[in-house]
């Protein structure tokens, strides 16, 4: 019972009686103190906002261009390597597809598509479950890295509250990221 | 210039550092079952959703929602564990 103290700390959902206990707990127990460090990291991992963003077209610089030099290099031995491991590992089957449903709750909207990776960011249209709120739709997809984002009505794009990864775009929308199979 | 080079391989570094922490989690994550993964992602995201907010998404009540949330917790860090990300 106590160890659940940690996710409301974590939360901000203590009360004034469990923040007593929690502290008390942290102050007689090592084991539970460390249990709350390594979580909280875990946290940290969680609800960082990494932004990977793609390269962007850039002015030529020579200091730039002096600066990138050596990790280049390292970058081109690594992708040669990758290329070896892959020419000489690469399976000779041709990769499953898997159905991967997507759903969000929105009982707001008259439409609503998602635009991904796998659709080469064609809006998909999705099907209303009923007067629920809820849209869905599946779509096949070999394994991989996939981004993507709902599109309501025609003209407003949202990430997938259900998944934590996202993302920014280089038009500043926010999409999530999803990996299938792997 | 060389505090120019430094620095970039600085940088590049912690990319990839974070980029790989963050290939780890995403693998994780994908490896819970999908309620714990909704239900942790709920908590976590970017709605900053209470406790109770869950519960009335997922029809479960706070208390199921407060046991929930740290055993999914527990169960991504044993994979982070496991290194079976």
């Amino acid at each position: 019972m106590k160890d659940e103290l940690i996710s409301l700390f974590i939360d901000d959902e203590l009360d004034l009686d469990e923040k007593t206990v929690f502290v008390q707990t942290i102050h007689a127990d090592p084991v539970f103190t460390e249990e709350t460090l390594g979580l909280l990291k875990q946290e940290r991992l969680l609800t960082t906002p990494i932004s990977i963003n793609r390269p962007m077209p850039r002015v030529f610089s020579f200091k730039r261009l002096r600066s990138f030099q050596f990790p280049f290099k390292a970058l081109a031995a690594g992708l040669a390597t990758a290329m070896m491991a892959m020419i000489v590992m690469w399976p000779e089957t041709k990769p499953l597809k898997l159905s991967h449903r997507f759903v969000i709750f929105e009982p707001g909207v008259e439409r609503a598509e998602i635009a991904g990776s796998f659709s080469r960011w064609k809006p998909l249209p999705m099907k209303s479950s009923g007067p629920n709120g809820y849209w869905e739709v599946t779509v096949e997809l070999s394994p991989g890295e996939y981004e993507y984002s709902y599109v309501l009505d025609g003209n407003k794009s949202v990430a997938d509250p259900t998944v934590q990864f996202r993302e920014e775009d280089d038009f500043g929308n926010i999409n999530s990221i999803i990996r299938i199979g792997t | 210039m060389d505090e120019d080079v430094e620095d970039s391989c600085a940088t590049l570094e912690q990319t990839i550092e974070a980029r790989d922490a963050f290939q780890q989690v995403l693998k994780a994550m994908q490896k819970l079952k999908p309620d714990d993964r909704e239900i942790l992602s709920l908590a976590t995201g970017d709605g900053n959703l209470t406790y109770q907010q869950i519960g009335e998404i997922t029809g479960n009540s706070e208390a199921n929602i407060k046991v929930r949330i740290h055993r999914a917790r527990v169960k991504l860090r044993d994979i982070l564990k496991k290194g079976g990300a």
